[in-house]
């Protein structure tokens, strides 16, 4: 009895880990398979591995998915550094001073997290035609970089800083940029944690490009995707998955990149 | 000699009514080691921080080197700090943390061999390349000392340099602020709550409570000459006792009396006669006789040694319950076992009388070193 409980739940964690895990192995297994097997759940393992689907995606016969990818590339790492340059030292003004008006504008920000981001894109959609911006990777990039969420985090990480830091800072001769530049330093975990989960989130955004782009050459990858749908294509689904595949590579390089920094952002959060 | 720092009359009051510091004046020395003491919430930090520039006063003026600072920043006043903690930034390597002053002022060439030489006169060459948090309390602010040395800042300004540190790193560290600062030559502000600190270090301690000076001096002045009730009770440990009462005039001399005491006073208490007054006995300024001489001289009051406190100076404290209050008695030997019957009368040559209503000190005639 006390050999067979372990044993019994080990095969139950394979199991559920097993079918949590199937739906991810299936993707990434999927691009190598021929289209008849793409129908079928199983077997998991193509019968022959084909590259294929990578080559027609990547020689732009059906869109111009390097290209694609390479929006994406541009616009999630643009808007990342912007909205850092924007919510950072927002965040350090409400975190760290006290002004007239400093809640209600603080308010502001926080509305930004709590409306829909739908309900923006139409009228920015106007604006951006207004601007001759429309079909172009700035209106793709511009909406994502003033970040409630961003404004909201940097504002708590700056105000739980102890409050000696900074009157050190300014002790030792710092002018009120190079306070805000040391504190920076100190924060540093938070800001590259940040900047990793804006990264994601733009890289998997679908409505702003969807809306903003008409082109395919402005287009970013997974709307791309997903307009081999409705295109002259009788069955996208290799592609579709290739691309899909592809298009995880990114995050996923990054949060290995950052993942130590990330760890240590979250324990110091949690603590 | 023109103060290198000067404060005329300062006050600083919070938005929303509260006010930290009123009509505070000082003159400071270079080469001059300020204390500044206080119960918590007296201002001391307040202080402190307007001094550095990082707060600016509500009223008076603050002079450095003969010029108004107001609109001085920290940089043009040349402070720097050493807190209670995070005193350090915490991202920064040990060499950084103290050639960063140096850096913000462009003295990048220099700053090597300012910070190096700095590090070996305070013995901490070997931690340059470590982070502070593989640092021990008494490590970070060794290096907090060494930074304001490296820069050579004109005025030191430590709060509660050692209150997170334990006894023995304390008194090691007490060694080095007095080396910084007898190096840099400038103007030393401490605050601390430790009065043991203060005594030892300072060259003169401000008293402060409420956010007003209740006295300036040398630490013995303090303790000999306090001019009110509170400096009196604030300076000196264990403290004062107090008992309430009255000046009275006695057949020949004046006398105290209160709570159950009868001191004399001599001829010199006289003008006092009729006042209300509270006196003030220090742990060590009590005349002890046995049980069977006690009657002898003065009467005295009795009473039974309820503990013994031991201090790590070797002192004796009788804790004696006279008449259903607890007084401590200093003894530099040993004391009596723990139950014994002692009588008790205040040394009349050291207690302190001070009006019952002002706190103020009330001076005997033939005393005048008194006030």
């Amino acid at each position: 009895m006390r050999r067979l409980f372990p044993a019994l739940a080990g095969l139950a964690l394979v199991v559920v880990a097993s079918f949590f895990a199937f739906p991810f192995l299936w993707l990434l297994l999927a691009p190598f398979k021929s289209d008849p097997e793409l129908f079928r759940a199983l077997p998991l393992l193509p019968e022959r591995y084909a590259f294929d689907h990578f080559g027609a995606l990547l020689d732009g016969r059906h869109i111009p998915f390097p290209r694609q990818l390479a929006n994406s590339l541009a616009v999630a790492s643009v808007q990342t550094a912007l909205a850092l340059a924007l919510c950072a030292p927002a965040g350090y003004v409400f975190g760290q001073h006290r002004f007239r008006g400093k809640r209600a504008l603080f308010a502001l920000g926080v509305l930004g997290v709590v409306l829909p981001q739908q309900v923006l894109v139409l009228p920015l959609l106007s604006w951006f035609h207004e601007l001759g911006l429309y079909d172009t990777l700035v209106a793709i990039t511009l909406p994502g970089i003033a970040s409630g969420l961003g404004l909201v985090f940097f504002t708590l990480v700056f105000a739980r800083l102890p409050r000696e830091l900074p009157d050190l800072a300014r002790a030792e001769g710092a002018s009120e940029g190079r306070v805000f530049l040391t504190l920076l330093g100190v924060v540093r975990p938070a800001v590259v944690s940040f900047a990793f989960v804006h990264f994601v989130l733009s890289w998997h955004e679908h409505l702003v490009p969807l809306v903003m782009a008409g082109s395919p050459a402005t287009k970013t990858a997974p709307v791309a995707l997903a307009s081999l749908y409705g295109s002259t294509l009788r069955f996208p689904f290799g592609l579709l998955m290739a691309g899909s595949v592809l298009a995880c590579i990114p995050p996923v390089a990054l949060f290995w990149m950052v993942r130590r920094r990330f760890k240590s952002a979250l324990e110091e959060l949690v603590s | 000699m023109t103060p290198l720092l000067s404060l005329r009359s300062v006050g600083k009051a919070y938005p929303g009514g509260v006010v930290a510091l009123r009509d505070v004046s000082l003159d400071v020395t270079a080469g001059e080691i300020v204390a500044i003491v206080g119960p918590s919430g007296s201002g001391k930090s307040t202080l402190l921080r307007l001094v550095a520039g990082l707060d600016e006063p509500t009223a008076g003026e603050i002079h450095v080197d003969g010029r108004p600072a107001a609109g001085l920043s920290p940089r043009e006043r040349d402070v720097a700090l050493v807190l209670q903690s995070q005193s350090l930034f915490p991202h920064m390597s040990v060499f950084d943390n103290m050639a960063y002053g140096l850096r913000l002022r462009g003295r990048q060439a220099e700053a090597k061999a300012l910070v190096e030489n700095a590090a070996r006169m305070l013995g901490i060459e070997p931690l340059l390349a470590r982070w502070p948090a593989a640092l021990s309390g008494g490590e970070r602010q060794r290096v907090a000392l060494g930074r304001a040395l490296a820069r050579r800042a004109r005025f030191l300004l430590l709060d509660e340099p050692l209150s997170s540190l334990d006894a023995h790193l304390r008194a090691g560290l007490r060694r080095e602020i007095v080396r910084v600062h007898r190096e840099l030559g400038a103007v030393t502000l401490l605050v601390t709550h430790d009065q043991g600190e203060a005594l030892s270090l300072a060259d003169r301690v401000v008293v402060l409570d409420h956010g007003a000076v209740q006295q300036v001096g040398p630490p013995r002045a303090l303790l000999d000459q306090p001019r009110s009730r509170f400096v009196a009770g604030f300076i000196g440990v264990p403290a004062m006792a107090f008992f309430a009462g009255r000046v009275e005039s006695g057949p020949t001399d004046a006398e105290f009396r209160g709570e159950g005491w009868v001191v004399p006073l001599g001829r010199s208490g006289a003008p006092l006669a009729g006042r209300p007054v509270v006196l003030g006995v220090r742990p060590g300024h009590w005349l002890v006789g046995g049980k069977e001489d006690g009657a002898r001289t003065d009467p005295g009051r009795e009473g039974r040694v309820e503990w013994i406190e031991r201090t790590a100076d070797g002192t004796e404290l009788a804790h004696v319950l006279v008449g259903g209050t607890e007084i401590v008695i200093a003894f530099p030997g040993r004391a009596p076992e723990q139950g014994a019957l002692l009588r008790l009368s205040p040394d009349s040559r050291h207690a302190f009388l001070f009006a019952e209503e002002t706190g103020e000190r009330l001076c005997l005639a033939d005393d005048p070193a008194s006030c």
